[in-house]
């Protein structure tokens, strides 16, 4: 295996020894570019007491292009499909190399607590949570308690 | 290094030494300021100048001439370690040899040392593929993209280090990593055949691999990072049914070092 840059040294480093409430990233023993991550689902939103297992890689010319990142926990989200493919900018043409794997996981937790159903990739979720709010909101809680708690 | 503009007193040296570039994460190598203040290593922000034409803190617009006319804020001095007592990393661009930076010249030793035929650098947003036995640079994701290296002393003529110019001539820099527009008719990217001439080779002293390295090892801090991983190592999820959102050349690309999939 090649050397790994410093950059991603450095930042594993950083989150082992300063992790990020709610959020966890561990690289994979056989690759240094994989992490199985693990965020909370945020409180006052519909994943709350979910723990969403999540899979990031570093791709060979990061930072200078963004992680790929998806959800492997179902999830019932109007900017994440069934595949768990996240719709989310700074992942596609917002990326920055300044962001970091810590602020990537950030930003995905967000977007646990502000879907943007007009921006959406999960058409008939973003098109239940327009038309009706409560009931997707109520399927997002069921989700959550099916696929993301005790597991 | 006659058109940068540089700002030489010592406040501006030390700001530029204890900066941690935001894109690295390693303190600044040959700082430069963009317009809106942030300052980055000269080649990360030759990266992301190639790439978003904006800056990785504001998203301002980098001007059109940065990397021809950076702001640095200190002139590139020959500061750079000297390996086995004068020895230095160089590569061929127009018209002359450059020095490598600091770091990439000692992740170089450290390969060679290793007795490494081959070795992987990011240079401003590229990955490189350094061939030792042939000393050449080439382009990972294209290979015509290539430069001739050497390990010769530290003191012979050269045009700059790292794209920045140390000496008086004012022309254009030549970045080691800027390698997308041919430099000269023996340069370009379609000359896929480049001469291997002896003289290319020998000036590494034999008992180059034999010297003991000094540098980090990277063995070392991956075995550190390992040992400060979390107890609870999650797996992965067996009732997903859904396989991963990416075509399967990605991502075997991507899985190639993981032992379970």
């Amino acid at each position: 295996m090649a050397a790994l840059p410093r950059r991603i040294i450095k930042e594993t480093q950083r989150l082992m020894q300063e992790p990020v409430p709610g959020i966890s990233a561990v690289p994979d023993d056989s690759n240094a570019r994989y992490f199985h991550v693990i965020v909370t689902g945020p409180e006052d939103s519909p994943f709350e007491g979910g723990l969403f297992k999540l899979e990031l890689f570093l791709p060979e010319d990061y930072p200078m292009s963004a992680p790929k990142v998806r959800f492997i926990t179902k999830i019932y989200h109007p900017n994440i499909d069934r595949l768990g493919r996240i719709c989310l900018d700074i992942l596609k043409d917002k990326w920055s190399p300044a962001l970091q794997i810590r602020t990537v996981l950030l930003s995905i937790q967000a977007l646990l607590s502000a879907p943007n159903p007009d921006d959406p990739l999960a058409n008939d979720v973003a098109e239940l949570w327009k038309v009706n709010e409560s009931e997707a909101i109520r399927n997002a809680k069921e989700w959550t308690r099916r696929y993301a708690m005790d597991n | 290094m006659a058109e940068a503009i540089c700002d030489d007193s010592k406040e501006a040296k030390e700001k530029g030494e204890n900066i941690e570039c935001a894109v690295c994460l390693q303190p600044c190598i040959h700082p430069a300021q963009l317009p809106c203040g942030h300052i980055f290593c000269f080649l990360c922000v030759k990266g992301f100048a190639n790439q978003s034409k904006k800056c990785a803190m504001c998203r301002q617009e980098i001007p059109r001439d940065f990397i021809e006319q950076p702001h640095l804020l200190h002139a590139a001095t020959e500061e750079s370690t000297e390996f086995d007592g004068g020895y230095q990393w160089f590569y061929e661009g127009r018209n002359g040899w450059w020095q490598y930076d600091e770091r990439t010249s000692k992740e170089l030793e450290t390969s060679y040392k290793s007795g490494d035929k081959t070795c992987e650098l990011l240079i401003a947003g590229f990955l490189y593929i350094v061939d030792f036995e042939s000393m050449l640079q080439l382009r990972r994701n294209d290979p015509s993209r290539r430069r001739k290296i050497k390990r010769d002393f530290a003191t012979i003529p050269k045009k700059g280090i790292a794209g920045l110019r140390t000496e008086g001539e004012s022309s254009s820099t030549d970045s080691q990593g800027n390698d997308t527009r041919p430099e000269s008719p023996v340069d370009g990217r379609n000359d896929n055949i480049v001469p291997i001439t002896p003289s290319n080779t020998p000036q590494s002293p034999t008992s180059g691999r034999e010297s003991p390295h000094q540098e980090e090892d990277l063995q070392a801090t991956m075995e550190r990072i390992s040992s400060l991983r979390l107890s609870s190592s999650p797996s992965r999820n067996d009732n997903d049914e859904n396989p991963p959102g990416r075509s399967r050349s990605t991502r075997s690309r991507y899985h190639r070092h993981r032992s379970v999939d």
